[in-house]
């Protein structure tokens, strides 16, 4: 029995050495930061000072500051935007990847580049793209018939311009829905039908209640990037004009970083961390009633 | 305050928004991401004039360089380009043939090369040093395509009226090694080490009185004009403030908002001043704490 106890510790050990890489690394670089900026977010902190305990004074003074707020409706409306487009877009394209057609890898391969495209490249692209006056969406438009607004400076039409760009990386949305859609049982098509089912029957009652999980996925994946939406609009329009496109995580980096409101900023944080967990929580609730696991 | 920022909305009124961003659009993008590229609108030539600091014929210089060079004879155009070919250990004759024939004075031989003249060292025939240096400012302006000037006040008499900013050294109060940085902040104060780097930075020195050699061979030919405006008594710089960032963030608003036409520049001047003073009150009442939010 002692023996036995000992192997048993021996291997225990041996697990434990193989995951402390992660965990140390868990540790170090999420858990602990994680309490401080708990901690951070009850204190003035300016990075150059101790901080100094202040209770819920940072909390308090989030409710009364208006660009808080103006930022969180900026960031709600981009994600209202972006979410839905991005689901309804990255799943029509898996639907015509899924069709066995010539090329069928290489088209596979076009529509997951983009995604592949770093960051600030992405975001000078779309910056010229989307210039009134050169950019190639409006001189699309402007062969139709259609006179393009100044996408960019113009406050009405900024942050749907940059919620629209969004789509432009669902390549890995597409490859998620296009292995869902490869676990779709054939059958089922088959017995829908004979029994006359077409398309769009066919996908209403066997496709999406098949991908609901993978369509919920993606949701909640989107739910969580979205609402925390920061680089390529920081470089595009850095929240102009006049605040247009202002994010709450430009907020939260501008008093961190610019403004060395370190606890303000650490508040913020833990009130995003608060929304996306009951949002994500609402979308956990609700997958209940649409979400059908086979 | 209120009639600088009411000009600036009077183009929005006079000419319209939307006509407005299509003509801006044209050459800046939403985050002004092209200040630093060769597709500048002021360096290419699709705007006129813009205010700048004296650091910007740096940038000009190194995205832009011909327009520091604008009527230089293109056989010195050439010798500036072919002065890195020079190397230590050529003879004369080798020298000579990269650079053409020189003004040869005892062990050196000099050449004009637009914006710079190179002066060659010799030791027992062979070159012992090269250099490339800036011609005097005043000789550099003719080439160079564009002009300073002091901005125009609205108050008639008024010269030199301009906006100053300001660097300065700190030493926060956590410094380990507060002594030795003060050390470092007295040598780098020094007049020849501040001139030499406000001129690596194309930037003013911050001293009262500045040397001949300072003047002469700052990189930007302009520089005596923007001495001068630093010591104008016109010279306002903005309130220096705990809140700095937030203040200057606020008047960048200001000005956005005024040209978006959003509401009356009173208005939006007051909502502005309302928000950097609960600011300011805040960061101040902390200050006395021991720290801000």
């Amino acid at each position: 029995v002692k023996r036995e106890t000992h192997r048993e510790l021996r291997l225990i050990c041996k697990g434990g050495a193989f995951l402390s890489p992660w965990l140390i690394g868990f540790g170090v670089f999420t858990l602990v930061p994680l309490a401080l900026v708990c901690y951070y977010s009850l204190c003035r902190f300016t990075l150059l000072q101790p901080p100094k305990y202040v209770g819920v004074q940072n909390y308090i003074d989030l409710v009364h500051d208006e660009l808080f707020w103006l930022s969180i409706r900026n960031t709600f409306v981009y994600a209202a935007i972006a979410i839905p487009s991005g689901l309804f877009v990255s799943l029509g394209l898996a639907m015509l990847l899924n069709v066995k057609i010539p090329g069928q890898g290489i088209w596979r391969t076009i529509i997951f580049f983009p995604s592949l495209v770093p960051t600030v490249s992405t975001a000078m692209l779309w910056i010229w793209l989307l210039n009134a006056k050169l950019g190639l969406i409006n001189i699309l438009l402007g062969k139709v018939g259609i006179a393009g607004p100044p996408w960019l400076s113009s406050t009405r039409w900024a942050l749907p311009a940059l919620a629209m760009m969004s789509v432009w990386g669902v390549g890995h949305a597409v490859v998620i829905y296009l292995a869902g859609l490869q676990d779709v049982p054939t059958e089922l098509y088959e017995a829908a039908e004979l029994d006359g089912a077409g398309i769009l029957l066919r996908m209403r009652h066997i496709t999406l209640p098949v991908l609901s999980p993978v369509i919920f996925f993606n949701l909640v994946m989107a739910l969580i990037g979205m609402l925390q939406v920061f680089d390529v609009p920081y470089i595009m329009t850095a929240g102009g004009p006049a605040h247009a496109t202002y994010f709450v995580s430009m907020y939260l980096y501008d008093n961190a970083f610019l403004y060395l409101h370190m606890g303000y900023a650490s508040a913020m944080a833990w009130v995003m961390l608060l929304i996306v967990l009951v949002l994500t929580a609402i979308a956990f609730w609700s997958s209940r009633r649409w979400v059908h696991y086979q | 305050m209120v009639r600088t920022y009411d000009w600036l909305r009077g183009y929005s009124e006079r000419l319209g928004l939307d006509d407005l961003a299509d003509f801006r659009s044209g050459f800046s993008s939403g985050n002004g991401t092209m200040s630093d590229t060769p597709q500048n609108p002021f360096f290419v030539g699709a705007i006129a004039m813009e205010m700048q600091g004296p650091w910007v014929m740096a940038q000009i210089e190194k995205l832009k360089p011909e327009a520091m060079r604008c009527g230089v004879p293109a056989d010195q155009l050439a010798r500036e380009r072919n002065v890195e070919r020079i190397k230590a250990g050529m003879t004369t004759a080798e020298v000579e043939a990269v650079l053409g024939r020189g003004t040869v004075d005892g062990n050196t031989e000099r050449w004009p090369a637009g914006i710079k003249s190179i002066l060659v060292t010799y030791e027992g025939g062979t070159v012992r040093h090269c250099e490339a240096r800036l011609q005097p400012a005043k000789h550099r302006q003719q080439f160079c395509r564009w002009g300073a000037s002091a901005f125009p006040s609205d108050e008639p008499g008024k010269t030199n009226v301009t906006y100053a900013g300001m660097d300065v050294w700190a030493i926060p109060s956590t410094a380990k090694h507060k002594d030795e940085a003060f050390e470092f902040i007295a040598f780098a104060s020094r007049q020849s080490e501040i001139e030499r780097l406000a001129s690596m930075h194309c930037n003013l020195s911050p001293l009262a009185q500045e040397s001949r050699n300072y003047l002469e061979e700052h990189p930007n030919p302009y520089i005596d004009l923007f001495e001068a405006l630093a010591s104008s008594p016109n010279a306002r710089p903005l309130p220096a403030a705990i809140n700095w960032f937030a203040v200057n963030d606020e008047l960048r608003q200001v000005a956005e908002r005024a040209s978006l036409l959003q509401a009356p520049t009173r208005t939006i001047l007051s909502d502005a001043q309302r928000r950097a003073q609960r600011d300011l009150d805040a960061a101040l009442a902390a200050a006395g704490e021991g720290g801000t939010r």
